[in-house]
């Protein structure tokens, strides 16, 4: 048979290192086929990376298995640990705390979504929260973890989980792996950019000493500055501050606790929120807040003050405007990570967009004539998973009732998206969620949320006024009781990572070339 | 409880009873039911299509209909999916079946190995395709390793039987009036109904109107024909003409509803137990080219609308089924809509009485699918990829005319691309419809998924071969369809006698 891709990309070149740049690598490295792409990352010791992203979504697992990376060995390179949810503090209002957990909340039956029941049995006096039914929450409350089981008939199949980790050890692991597959790194600072005259794709770079890169095809990993696609291609910025308005982060690098919890601690503070992400060995600790309500000492103090153990860290500031650009890929360039667009970690979705960005990019993978059909497609795939994602953590400001500071104020009374609106009165009334298919964020997480900061349903759903609310509760009981029996006889979390790393990982997904 | 606690009913066949049907099994009894069912013959409910899509199974479960129930109290039989017999008069033949997901390799999709591979053609590796060649059929089994196991069925049915079964299972909870509508009151500046005059001399109140009467909809218009905001007309309404009748069956009882592409349209013959039933759809303007090709006596011959409304709930009102939107019987498309007609509302059982929440995400999710369907419907008459195009007549012309839409020409030139399947939200058409579709009407990719790559060449012919002996051996031990069903019946009614 003839080839069907005569017309190949030969050279493909990455502009910055960091989680997004060594990601890109990596993949490419893995998916290319060996010896026909020529793959260069340019990067400079000298530019710092940011850190982001130190906690992850369940999708993260994916990632790793597309390379090909044993679980154990990643944990163990990457200080990392695991994770099975959020705790939400002071957020619908102060006091209040809640779990979002991953997976769903106990079983649905009949076609009917499980939180239904758990609100018909409200009205008859069942006491339990929602996270009570979510085996992930349950176990994160006590400490405890293990992976799913197979077995569907196991409760512990219905858990879900993903990583805390140090980043800059993921990059650097993820260096050594692409480097080892042939992606070549140069070392230096971009001194300026080539465009085609004709085209206006990009040409090449020159770095400070001189040297040149080439390239057909750029990613441009560059971070915040987004040198190739904001600079130099001028693709203008989406500007979502209005709705997002937090525009600087602290952060601080603390010991390690007595306990390492198996979740992300997300707790509301007057004018942000800050962050709590344990690894093996110490605790990221970050402050997010708009420096419109809160000057930066006071930011400084209120980082401080939130910790649970000792600094061991100087403190660092980063400044963000929230959006993302108005297109992924322009001519020849593509923006992965920070150069592509910033929401706050809010949900933990930073290397999400950046494996999206990735792995859309592979199935779409261009031939040399990089056919605008492709790029087109691409950039409405991202547009929408930003845009979902945005709406997601606007739910999280907006649902609030609290009015003990000019930014809550602001965000309780902002406009939102008409789509958030819709959602939230559907599930005000009745407790119906919106659908939508290609959503990351599933049915269970807008729940969770909704519920735990006090959109409160004013009724469940009329078909199940059916059911005698009495077998409804036993079959709760049940759920719940079998909930924690399986998580007593779990081993504590910190107590799986050590045996998890002591174990050889699985040969066949090793490490080096294969 | 709050909200609602009377429902009314309007308007006879198909779309009546399921609704009726599907209420009484879902609600709880404080909500009291009536169905006004007027005498005039539902003869428009052969537009209902008479193929159905494996959804009907597990709804069927939920209306307490089982597949025993269905195959003794109708002439249903089992069907593959739609055969399209040159289609378009190209030499685009293939059968439009329903499939689980296609096997993969390394996360990449059986298409762009067959691509890879150099082949034209799916269907050599899809079990339904091949039995439905030599007209066999056996129920998919529980067991994954099975290769049967990754086909699935609907039925072929007849619109009036069907319609009739549902009736039959009414209970004392729907209490059924057979009168006409005379009146349908509404508030000041028609915001909502307030009650239906019957001719009987009776008044019904309700809180909640359901119209099920068909296209002219005569509840749900009131609140239309006044009222400017809702702006709730026909939408692209296309006037068609059908022919329906009823022909003897011969001895071969097809896996298929077969459809025949005509110059003034197409006719589709449907096999069932006791007789085949035959749709002639046709533009007016040849209607009688239409009726002379026929061949048989037409117990219906009448003009109809497709289209629809743009919104399907307004005030306390919601249109179900063709009160809603009627679409061409081509695919299994209009009783999926019905269907999802039916499971919208029940999601949606409005728990306040402005009911202002549930019929903003109602019409939301109604649009969507009426805009789905009709992508996948237009995509039957999209041939941007072949030299032959559409026959000039009038039929062929106007429905090309009727796709053109962004998101169509999005799904095409992705495929035609590299295989890409883009999908929307929540598409009643999945994608091994339209993977199936795209093949059948002799799309080719350009390319193919470069993951496909990973998999070296001899591994993936290794596993092409393989795919397709084992389907030739399944195939070559089943049953004849007519064959099955009559020892299916029987062992069904020993069952049952015993």
């Amino acid at each position: 048979m003839k080839d069907t891709m005569p017309n190949i990309i030969k050279h493909i070149t990455i502009v910055g290192g960091g989680s997004a740049g060594w990601m890109t690598a990596a993949a490419l490295s893995r998916m290319l086929p060996t010896g026909d792409v020529k793959i260069t990352l340019v990067e400079s010791e000298q530019i710092g990376t940011i850190g982001v992203g130190e906690a992850t979504i369940p999708d993260m697992i994916n990632f790793n298995k597309l390379l090909g990376i044993s679980e154990s060995e990643f944990i163990k390179a990457t200080n990392g640990t695991f994770k099975l949810g959020i705790e939400f503090n002071d957020w619908g209002k102060l006091g209040d705390s809640y779990f979002h957990p991953f997976g769903g909340h106990g079983v649905d039956m009949n076609g009917v979504d499980f939180h239904q029941y758990w609100l018909h049995t409200l009205t008859a006096g069942n006491t339990c929260e929602l996270e009570d039914y979510s085996i992930c929450a349950v176990a994160a409350k006590q400490n405890k973890f293990v992976l799913p089981e197979q077995n569907p008939n196991s409760v512990l199949s219905h858990l879900r989980y993903a990583y805390h980790f140090d980043a800059t050890a993921y990059a650097a692991y993820l260096r050594k792996y692409a480097e080892q597959r042939g992606v070549k790194r140069i070392e230096g600072k971009i001194a300026s950019v080539q465009q085609h005259t004709d085209t206006g794709n990009i040409a090449g770079l020159t770095l400070e000493d001189g040297t040149t890169v080439g390239g057909e095809l750029f990613f441009d990993c560059s971070g915040f500055r987004s040198l190739l696609l904001g600079d130099t291609l001028g693709v203008k910025f989406r500007d979502w501050s209005h709705w997002l308005p937090c525009n600087t982060a602290q952060t601080v690098a603390t010991e390690q606790t007595s306990k390492v919890l198996p979740f992300t601690r997300s707790t509301a503070k007057a004018a942000g929120w800050q962050w709590r992400i344990p690894t093996q060995q110490r605790v990221g600790n970050g402050h997010i807040y708009c420096d419109r309500f809160i000057d930066h000492d006071q930011a400084r103090q209120v980082l401080l003050d939130g910790l649970d153990s000792k600094p061991i860290s100087e403190v660092r500031t980063i400044q963000f405007k929230t959006g993302c650009q108005e297109a992924f890929w322009e001519k020849n360039c593509i923006g992965i990570g920070l150069s592509a667009g910033f929401l706050e970690p809010l949900e933990s979705t930073s290397l999400f967009l950046i494996q999206q960005g990735i792995s859309r990019f592979i199935s779409l993978y261009p031939d040399a004539g990089l056919h605008p059909v492709i790029r087109n497609e691409y950039n409405r795939l991202m547009s929408r998973e930003f845009e979902q994602v945005r709406d997601f953590i606007i739910l999280h400001y907006k649902a609030t009732t609290r009015d003990d500071s000019p930014f809550w104020r602001y965000v309780r009374d902002m406009d939102i998206p008409d789509s958030l609106t819709h959602k939230m009165t559907l599930f005000q009334q009745g407790g119906r969620v919106f659908r939508d298919d290609h959503e990351l964020f599933t049915r269970s997480s807008w729940v969770a949320v909704m519920v735990g900061q006090g959109i409160f349903p004013n009724t469940f759903d009329p078909i199940l006024a059916n059911i005698p609310v009495a077998d409804i509760q036993r079959s709760l009981n049940s759920m719940k009781q079998a909930m924690e029996q399986a998580v007593a006889r779990l081993p504590d979390h910190a107590m799986f990572i050590d045996k998890y790393t002591a174990m050889q990982p699985n040969p066949t997904f090793s490490m080096g070339r294969q | 409880m709050p909200g609602i606690k009377r429902i009314v009913i309007a308007g006879n066949g198909l779309a009546a009873n399921m609704t009726a049907l599907a209420l009484q099994q879902q609600l709880p009894p404080d909500i009291t039911l009536t169905l006004v069912s007027s005498a005039k013959h539902a003869e428009l409910d052969c537009l209902y299509g008479s193929i159905s899509a494996p959804h009907l199974y597990p709804f069927h479960l939920t209306l307490g209909v089982s597949e025993p129930d269905l195959l003794f109290n109708t002439n249903s039989t089992f069907c593959w999916g739609n055969y399209f017999d040159r289609w378009a008069m190209t030499p685009c033949s293939w059968l439009q079946g329903f499939h689980l997901p296609f096997p993969a390799m390394r996360g990449v999709g059986l298409h762009h190995f067959v691509t890879r591979h150099g082949e034209t053609e799916l269907a050599t590796y899809l079990i339904n395709a091949q039995a439905d060649k030599t007209g066999k059929f056996a129920h998919p089994p529980e067991d994954n390793r099975h290769p049967l196991s990754r086909a699935e069925y609907g039925y072929q049915f007849d619109a009036s039987a069907l319609s009739a079964l549902y009736a039959s299972k009414l209970s004392s909870k729907v209490t059924v009036i057979n009168a006409s509508i005379s009146e349908v009151a509404t508030d000041t500046g028609d915001i909502s109904i307030t009650s239906l005059q019957l001719d009987n001399g009776q008044r019904i109140e309700a809180d909640l109107y359901i119209d099920c009467s068909g296209p002219d909809a005569k509840v749900y218009s009131t609140l239309e024909q006044n009222n400017q905001a809702s702006k709730s007309q026909v939408e692209n309404a296309r006037t068609l003409f059908a022919i329906h009748s009823t022909l003897q069956r011969g001895e071969t009882l097809p896996t298929h509803r077969h459809i025949r592409a005509r110059e003034f349209g197409w006719q589709a013959d449907t096999y069932l137990r006791d007789s085949i039933q035959r749709l002639t759809v046709c533009s007016p303007e040849q209607k009688s080219q239409a009726i002379d090709a026929h061949g048989a006596q037409a117990s219906i011959a009448m003009a109809f609308s497709a289209g629809h409304r743009q919104q399907a709930w307004t005030g306390n009102c919601v249109a179900i089924g063709q009160a809603a939107s009627v679409i061409e019987p081509l695919t299994p498309a209009p009783l999926m809509m019905l269907m999802r007609d039916i499971q919208r509302l029940l999601e949606l059982i409005p728990v306040t009485n402005t009911m202002l929440a549930e019929a903003t995400e109602y019409n939301r999710r109604f649009i969507a699918d009426i805009e789905h369907t009709g992508l996948f419907q237009g995509a039957l008459f999209a041939f941007e990829h072949r030299q032959d195009s559409l026959p000039e007549h009038a039929y062929w012309q106007q429905a090309a005319q009727s796709v053109q839409s962004e998101k169509l020409t999005r799904k095409l030139t992705q495929y035609n691309h590299r295989g890409m399947l883009v999908s929307y939200d929540l598409e009643p058409f999945n994608e091994q419809d339209w993977l199936m579709l795209h093949s059948g009407m002799q799309r080719r990719p350009q390319t193919y998924d470069i993951v496909a790559d990973q998999v070296p060449r001899a591994e993936m012919a290794n596993q092409l071969n393989g795919m397709g002996n084992v389907i030739q051996q399944v195939v070559s031990q089943m049953p004849p369809h007519a064959i099955y069903l009559e020892k299916l019946m029987a062992y069904l009614s020993q069952k049952r006698s015993q």
